[in-house]
Order: structure tokens, then sequence, then C-alpha cells
């Protein structure tokens, strides 16, 4: 399924979209990635993946309002689509269903 | 917050590369994080990251893409250019004709000038190693009498070789001194030929011409050995190898045989000197004379070229010339008082540069080079501004459809595509005729300059790239004003038919006209004054009489030794009013001068004076004015070798008092024993040589021997053929063997001012050229006006307007500009000529009247052709042209 794949990058840009609620603009999703995961993230590295998940249409934006702070220029919000909300479901169960067959013996050898 | 500015540039260059759709998101979120991090980590650093985020945004999603251009179809819309612009042409075919022929023009004569300006700038480049070459000229000073000379004494090639170690070889090319003609004979065939020298036999070692027959370096080694021109070859000689054969050279020296070692192509290379034949120096009397010869100071009838080792400067060596000088004759030339120098001229430069008294032949001028090449670039940048004018005039019909363009989301960018592709056509199709119009052209303009030009495109690149070139220069210079201000004009306007009357495009094609009209009247006035100058130098009383004046050279000895014999004979005839001897006759170029002091001073004291030793009746033949004492007379035994008539020049400079100088004596400064001449008579100032030159102390004088080279007759008879022929049957009864050869003085004059001729006709003929263009371009902008204001003109003429007035109205806007542009023109020709004027000591005075009459001529020229355009529409019915709405 090529195309729809969701990177890991983008699985937490997505995700941080959703949980911005309409709060979700290239600079509030830097800063909300940033604190979750405690990484430094590139702002160009948010907009290259923001634009990507909506050519794939995980993602959809619209025109927001334009502030004196950004130099009179508008904002665009993005918002998770329901073909968004789906992929980041599958990559939960995924995951969920690998979880549930992880061996305990395994995890032990680990620590 | 307003004051903390993101970095200029990377904004800048965000702006730039960023696609338009999504620019204005990245660029506030870069500009809020920018604020957000300037407050948490300062600026300095704030900026780093926004550097480095804009950086890192480089990315292919948000590189603007070539979407726009991949959207429109360029190979569709190339075609559709060309189709559209070949509509155009055909549609507006006078137009296009004019364009065309225009444009052709301006490149066919910036060709023709490109290519005689490259031939005058080879000139002696051929030569191996030439910017080793030089010629050394000779600068004397006698008393404040300046001579400067082309040539040397005898001496020097040898003494300079021997005293400076940087001078690889030296060579002397001599003329037959003395000698205007020499006669070539080969069994049957003879010619007479001016161009003859002698030279020493490393000439042709350090001048590399061409040779078809013989070994070039060996060619000149031995007495009696000749080297001829290839011209000359075929005239005696056919297509056969002349190598071994012997000719016969007689001059008034005498008469020899010499060994034919070569033949040069004097075609091939052009040269300052253009031999038609070269003897070897150790031959004949002059040569055997110079050959033996190391004078240094005087007999500085001779040629010397030196050849300079890899590396050592010519500077440097002139430096140390005075000191040369000094060591070898300074003594000598104190006792003459007179002081000399020498300097050198690089052989390559001789041709345009130098212009001294016995050049080896005509040279170029540098003022002449920038005179053809300015009148080159006026003549191509007045068809472009045609062709600017008309495109632009056009416009209004062009109009719709730039508008329909645009509408259709034509850039502008395209639009001056097309537009430029447009004069690409018309100059690629002006160049075809150009090229044809080159090769028909060719012959006449080598007439016209007096070369001998070759045009072949197929072996040289140099010229068809040359022509491409100018191709491209024309298109761009021609084609851009168009495509720039038809391109610009608003799509709403243009749609609504509302016309583009803007001042800038109105004060641009005023202005162009004005321009054109400078040039043009500039050029008249060169024109003008050349002609005036030319008739003036003709015509202007030289001091003695010209007319019906006929000269017979005698040429050889044999024909000297029969001076008294024709001259009796010539005097028999009827219709010859008096005829007399001499040795050089007005306008020949003869170095005869001596060394002349006045009673009561010495031979440090003395003044250069040009002599001719000339036979009794002379002065009276050529009908010089005598204003003091007497010409020579035959009942005075002692006019014979004691006597001299001065000029008034000679006599100021000597420093004798006009009242008080017959009877006097002047000495020669050889005469040791002081015998002296006696000054029987003066004669008024005359112009022996052009009027370029300023008139020189001069003397006739009566030698002993009384034989003479030339014999001058005054002719009066209704019948020149018949006399003519008398005087032929004459000299074939005396002179059997010699061919009988004759000249009228005048016509021989104005030889002299063949070069100024010619440079009037050359200017004459690219004016001719520059004005047909701009009228060309005049008639058709007269046109486009014109047609513009029909509805204005039918209106008037309903009101009452008479067919008269409506013309006035026309022609006053034109009357205006060429108004505008003789203001300007006339003292930019004035200066110009009155440069030009300054070559001649004698020139004529006022030229305000020739500005004045320039103007006058390009005033009526304008009106006239204005008026052809105007009075079509004057005369128009107006009903016809309201009704039309």
């Amino acid at each position: 399924m090529k195309g729809t794949y969701l990177g890991e990058f983008e699985e937490i840009v997505l995700l941080t979209v959703g949980v911005l609620v309409g709060e979700a603009y290239g600079l509030t999703v830097k800063y909300e990635a940033e604190s979750r995961t405690g990484r430094r993230i590139n702002l160009s590295a948010i907009h290259s993946a923001l634009y990507r998940l909506e050519r794939k249409g995980y993602l959809r934006s619209e025109k927001g309002e334009a502030t004196q702070k950004r130099g009179g220029k508008r904002k665009k919000y993005f918002f998770v689509t329901n073909n968004g909300i789906a992929a980041l479901t599958e990559v939960k169960n995924i995951r969920a269903s690998l979880w549930a067959s992880f061996p305990a013996i395994s995890r032990e050898s680990q620590q | 917050m307003t004051d903390i500015k993101p970095p200029y540039l990377s904004r800048a260059f965000l702006r730039w590369f960023c696609t338009a759709e999504l620019v204005e998101e990245i660029e506030g979120d870069l500009m809020e994080e920018f604020v957000d991090n300037s407050e948490r980590m300062g600026r300095l650093k704030a900026r780093w990251l926004y550097n480095w985020t804009v950086i890192r945004s480089l990315r292919p999603y948000l590189i603007k893409s070539s979407e726009n251009k991949r959207r429109t179809n360029p190979i569709d819309m190339f075609k559709n250019y060309i189709k559209i612009a070949l509509r155009n042409l055909i549609k507006q075919r006078n137009y296009t004709l004019t364009n065309i022929f225009g444009l052709s023009t301006g490149i066919v004569s910036v060709f023709l000038i490109l290519i005689f300006i490259d031939n005058e700038t080879s000139y002696d480049k051929h030569h191996e190693d030439f910017h080793n070459i030089y010629r050394v000229a000779t600068s004397m000073n006698i008393n404040d009498d300046n001579l400067a000379l082309a040539s040397s004494p005898p001496g020097l090639a040898q003494a300079m070789a021997v005293d400076f170690p940087e001078i690889e070889t030296a060579t002397r090319l001599s003329i037959f001194v003395q000698v205007s003609k020499n006669l070539l004979q080969y069994q049957d065939r003879q010619f007479f030929e001016t161009q003859g020298f002698l030279a020493d036999s490393s000439y042709f070692r350090i001048f590399n011409f061409e040779f078809i027959h013989g070994d070039r370096t060996s060619a000149l080694n031995g007495p009696q050995k000749v080297v001829l021109s290839s011209a000359l070859s075929s005239k005696l000689f056919a297509n056969e190898d002349p190598i071994g054969k012997l000719i016969s050279i007689t001059n008034n020296h005498g008469k020899s045989d010499y060994e034919i070692t070569g033949v040069y192509d004097e075609n091939k290379h052009s040269s300052h000197v253009s031999p038609a034949f070269i003897c070897s120096m150790n031959s004949g009397v002059v040569g055997r004379f110079i050959y033996a010869s190391n004078e240094l100071a005087g007999n500085n009838f001779l040629y010397t070229y030196i050849k300079l080792r890899e590396g050592s400067s010519p500077d440097a060596l002139e430096e140390k010339l005075p000191a040369f000088l000094d060591k070898h004759i300074g003594e000598q030339l104190k006792s003459f008082g007179a002081t000399k120098s020498h300097h050198l001229q690089n052989v390559a430069d001789i041709h345009l540069t130098s212009d001294l008294t016995g050049e080896t032949g005509i040279n170029g001028s540098v003022e002449y080079i920038y005179i053809l090449l300015s009148i080159a670039v006026f003549i191509l940048v007045i068809a472009c501004i045609n062709f600017m004018n008309m495109a632009t005039a056009q416009s209004a019909k062009r109009a719709k459809e730039i508008g329909v363009r645009k509408v259709f989301g034509a850039y502008r960018s395209s639009l001056i595509y097309q537009f430029l592709g447009e004069a690409v056509v018309i100059t690629f199709l002006s160049i075809l005729i150009s090229v044809v119009a080159i090769h028909l052209l060719l012959p006449y303009f080598n007439v016209l300059v007096e070369r001998n030009l070759v045009v072949s495109l197929t072996n040289n690149l140099n010229y068809l790239l040359l022509i491409i070139g100018l191709g491209i220069i024309t298109s761009l210079l021609a084609g851009s004003y168009p495509a720039i201000f038809l391109s610009s004009q608003k799509i709403v306007n243009i749609i609504k038919g509302r016309q583009q009357r803007t001042g800038g495009g109105l004060f641009i094609r005023k202005g162009l006209v004005i321009f054109q009209f400078i040039i043009a009247i500039t050029l008249i006035i060169g024109v003008v004054t050349v002609r005036n100058q030319i008739h003036y130098v003709q015509n202007k009383s030289l001091g003695f009489q010209k007319e019906n004046r006929l000269v017979i050279p005698l040429q050889s000895a044999e024909g000297i030794g029969q001076y008294q014999t024709l001259r009796n004979q010539v005097s028999a005839i009827a219709g010859v009013k008096s005829v007399a001897g001499v040795s050089y006759y007005p306008g020949e170029w003869v170095l005869s001068d001596n060394l002349y002091f006045k009673e009561g001073s010495g031979p440090d004291e003395t003044v250069r004076i040009q002599r001719n030793n000339i036979d009794f009746g002379f002065m009276e033949t050529l009908g010089v004015e005598v204003v003091k004492g007497r010409a020579f007379s035959e009942e005075i035994p002692s006019d014979v070798g004691g006597a001299a008539v001065l000029n008034e020049t000679a006599v100021k400079n000597l420093g004798y008092d006009i009242n008080d100088v017959v009877g006097r004596k002047i000495f020669a400064v050889s005469d040791t024993a002081m015998v002296g001449l006696q000054i029987v008579g003066v004669i008024r100032d005359f112009n022996f040589m052009s009027l370029h030159a300023q008139i020189d102390p001069y003397m006739f004088i009566i030698q002993p021997n009384r034989v003479y080279p030339y014999i001058m007759a005054e002719l009066e008879t209704n019948d020149y053929p018949g006399l003519v022929d008398q005087l032929e049957s004459q000299w074939e009864a005396t002179l059997p063997n010699l061919p009988f050869e004759y000249f009228f003085l005048d016509s021989n004059l104005n030889k002299l001012y063949d070069d100024d001729r010619n440079f009037g006709q050359i200017i004459e003929s690219f004016t001719f050229v520059a004005i047909i263009i701009c009228a060309l371009g005049l008639f058709g902008l007269s046109a486009y006006t014109t047609e513009q204001r029909l509805k204005e003109i039918a209106v008037r003429k309903v009101l009452g307007a008479s067919v008269g007035g409506i013309l006035f109205l026309l022609n006053r806007s034109f009357s205006a500009l060429i108004f505008i542009a003789f203001i300007v023109a006339a003292p930019l020709g004035y200066y110009a000529m009155d440069q030009w004027l300054n070559n001649f000591q004698f020139r004529i005075g006022n030229t305000i009247p020739i500005l004045l009459l320039s103007g006058l001529v390009a005033l009526i020229f304008t009106l006239m052709i204005v008026s052809i355009q105007s009075m079509r529409g004057a005369t128009r019915n107006p009903a016809t042209i309201l009704r039309s709405e």
C-alpha cells in the first residue's frame, strides 16, 4: 500500500494535530511534539510532514487569522480527517496485536 | 515587537524559492517562531535558527516549480508566433519591405566598412616578429626650420648595427634618387614602372612577403638581381616562370641588365611599401653610391629598418640615439648649425599613424578609420531606429492581438519573446539579402576605397560570424524597444480600444527621430564641407599658371641627352607658345635642398632652401610672378651657374630685406671658396607642393650643363589632339627607342588631392545611404501620423480648414524636430570639419554658411517627404473618412 504508509515521525505529527483539536498549525504542532517527545524538531520538518500528510489525505487544512506576531501572515490550521483516524487506528491495532504476542521471557532478558 | 526583524536575506530567499500557495503560512510560522526564540534565547541565536530553518525548508515540495512554464506549450506557441509574424509581415508589405531594405543597407554598409578597417589595420602584421621591426625616421632642425623625414642617411643601418648589440638585423630600402619612372624591357616588351626600389640583401629576410617564384632569403644576394611583383611579372612574362631571365632597367642614370631572382605576391599581404620591383642594392649608379656610402649626416633619402632582438626595448634604444649621433656626427652637425634626431616607428604602425615627408607610399590615417567606423555605426543605428519607430507606430494595429493574448494568460515575457522573434525574422531576411548584396557591391566598393578586398564566406569563418553577430546585435537593438513597449500596455486599455497616447512612447519616438536627424545633418555638413574644400584647393591661385601646361618626361639618359634637340623641335610647332626644361615639376616631391647662408654670416647660420634647376624661359613658361629684380636672361652669361631667383619665404628666412636683396649673394655650406650665387630676382611665393603643406624656402638656378629630365610647354591651341600627334611624331623621329609620354600639369596637380577626393567620395556615398534610410523611416512615420489624425483632419476640413492649413499643421511638428536636431548637429559638424580642415595649410575659412545650408537642405528634404503623406490626408474627402465610423 504505497503512499498510505505512515512513518514514525508522521505518526507523531498526525497524533499531535489530533491532540491540539482546532489549534494545530505549524508552530503549535512543533511545540507540542517537542514537549511530548523531548526531541528538538526543526520547523521545516514539521511543515514537510504536515503537507505530506495533507497530500495523503490524512489531514485537511483551513486558512486562519493573521496576527501581528506573524508579521501579518495568516495561519493554516490542520485537522485530522477520517482517513487519518483510520490510519492511526490501523497502526495502533498492528502494534497492539504485536504487543499481545510479545513473550514475557524476551521482556525479562532485555532487562 | 515590531522592531524584531528576521534576517532579511533569508526571508528574501524564502520568498524567492517558495511556491506562492504555501509561502504565506510558512513565512508566518517562521516569523512567529523567530519572535518566540528571540525572547527565549536571544536575537543572535534566533536569527541563526531562522536562517537554518529556511535552508532546511529548501525541499522539493516547497520550491517554486517550473509548473508555470509547463502549463504553456512552448512548441505550439512558438509555431504560433512564427505564423503570426509571417502573416503580419505579409499583410503589411510596405512596412516589411522598408524595414528589410533599411536593415540590409545598414548591414551591408557596416560590413563593407568593417572589412575595409580590418584590412587597414592589417598592414605589415604578417612579418614574423613584426613588433620587433622598426623604421628609423629622421628629424632635422636647421635654424628653426624643421624637417620630419621618413627617410635616413645611407650609413645609419650599418653604424647602428655595429653600435647596438640589441639590433638583430638592419636593412635599407631606397628609391631610385631623382627618378620618377623606370623603363623595364624584356625582348620587345617594355613598361614604365613608378614603384622601383633598391634594397639590401637582408630586406626579404626581415620582411616576409610570399614568393611565388624564387627563394625569398637569398633573392637579393649579389649585384644586378631583381625581384618583381606578381603583377609586373605577368605583364612582362605572362604565366612563364621568369627566374634567371635578364631584363634591362633604364632611367636617367643609365641602362643596365638585371637577373630576375624572385617574384613576390603583393596581393597576399598589405604593406606600407608596395614595390613593383626591388633591385639588389649593389647595382646601378644610385645603388653603388649607397652601397659604398657611410654618410650619417646628409643624404637622408633612403629608409632604414631594424629588427630588434626579442625582448629588447625600442624606447631604451631610442634613448641611446642622441649620444650615438653626437659620437659620430656631433661636430659635423654643429658646423651647419643643425640638430638631428632619430626615432623608431614600429613597422605595423606606419600605415595608419605615420605622416612624414617622403613616405614610401600613400598612408592611411587613424582619424579616417574613426570617421568611417562612426559612419558605419550611424547607418546601422538609423536603420534600427526606423525599425523601432515603425514597430511602435504599428502597435495600434497590434494592440487587439496583444490584448487577447494577455487575456488568455500570456506572460509579459512571452510577448517580449514574440516581438523579439519578429525582429529576428526581419533581421535574418535582411542578412540573406545583405550577403547577396555584399558580393554584388564589393567590386564597386573596392574601386571606391582603392583596395583589393576579397570576401569569401567559405574560406573565412570570421566573416560569417561577423554577419551573424551583426544580425544578433541588430535584432536586439531594433527589437528590444518595441518588444518592451508593446508588451507593457495595460489589458483594460487595449481591450476597451483606448489608444495609449502616453507621453512616454511619443517622447521616445520623437527623440529617436531627432537623433536620426542629428546624424543626417552632421553627415550633410561633412559632405558639403569636403566638397567646398576640394573645390577650393583645385581652384585656388597657386602663384603660377597650371592650365595648358604640358609636361613631357625625357625618361632616360638617352632622352635627356636629346634635350636641346627636342626643345628646339617642340618650340617650332605652331600652338606651342613657350617651352623650357626643368628638373622637376610642380607637384612632384624631390628632396633637392641645400643649406645656404647670407652675406656676412657663416655656415653655422644656414637656411635650408629647396632648389630647382631650370632652363632659360622656364619661369615665363610656368608664369610665376617676379616681384623684385628679373628672371634669368640668356643675354647675361653669368646667370648660368652664378645666379639664383628666390621666393619670398627664402628671402625672409635668410634674413634679407626684400627691397635690398637683388644683387646680394648667398653661399652654400659646401661652397668653401665662397664664390656664392648672386640673387637676380625674387618671385612671389607659390605652392609648389599640395595645399596641405606650407610654402618652403625655394629657389631657381641654372646649372651649367643645361640638361633636364622634363620639358614643359605652354600650349595655345584649340586642337589639342592634333598638337599632341605632332609632338609624338617629333619624339619618334628623335628617340625611336622610347615610348612617348606626356601629361597636363593641372590634371597632375589634381592628383595631389586624390586622397581627399577619395575621402569625400566615401563620405558622400555613405551619407547618401544614411539619408535614404532616414527618408524611408520618415516616409513611414509620416504615413502613420497622418493616418492617426485622419479623423481630426476631416473634422477640421468640415469646419472650414484649407488644405494649406492642414499641411502646415502636419508639417509643423516635423519641422520642430529638424530644428532641434540642427541645433545639436551644427556645432558637432562644425567642430568635426574644423579638425579635418586643419589638415590643410590653405583652407576655406568661414563654414557657417555651410552649416546653414545643410540645415536648410535637411528641412526642405523633410518637408517634401512629409508633404507627400500629408497631402494624401489633406486632400481626401472628409465625408468618406467620417462615414466609416
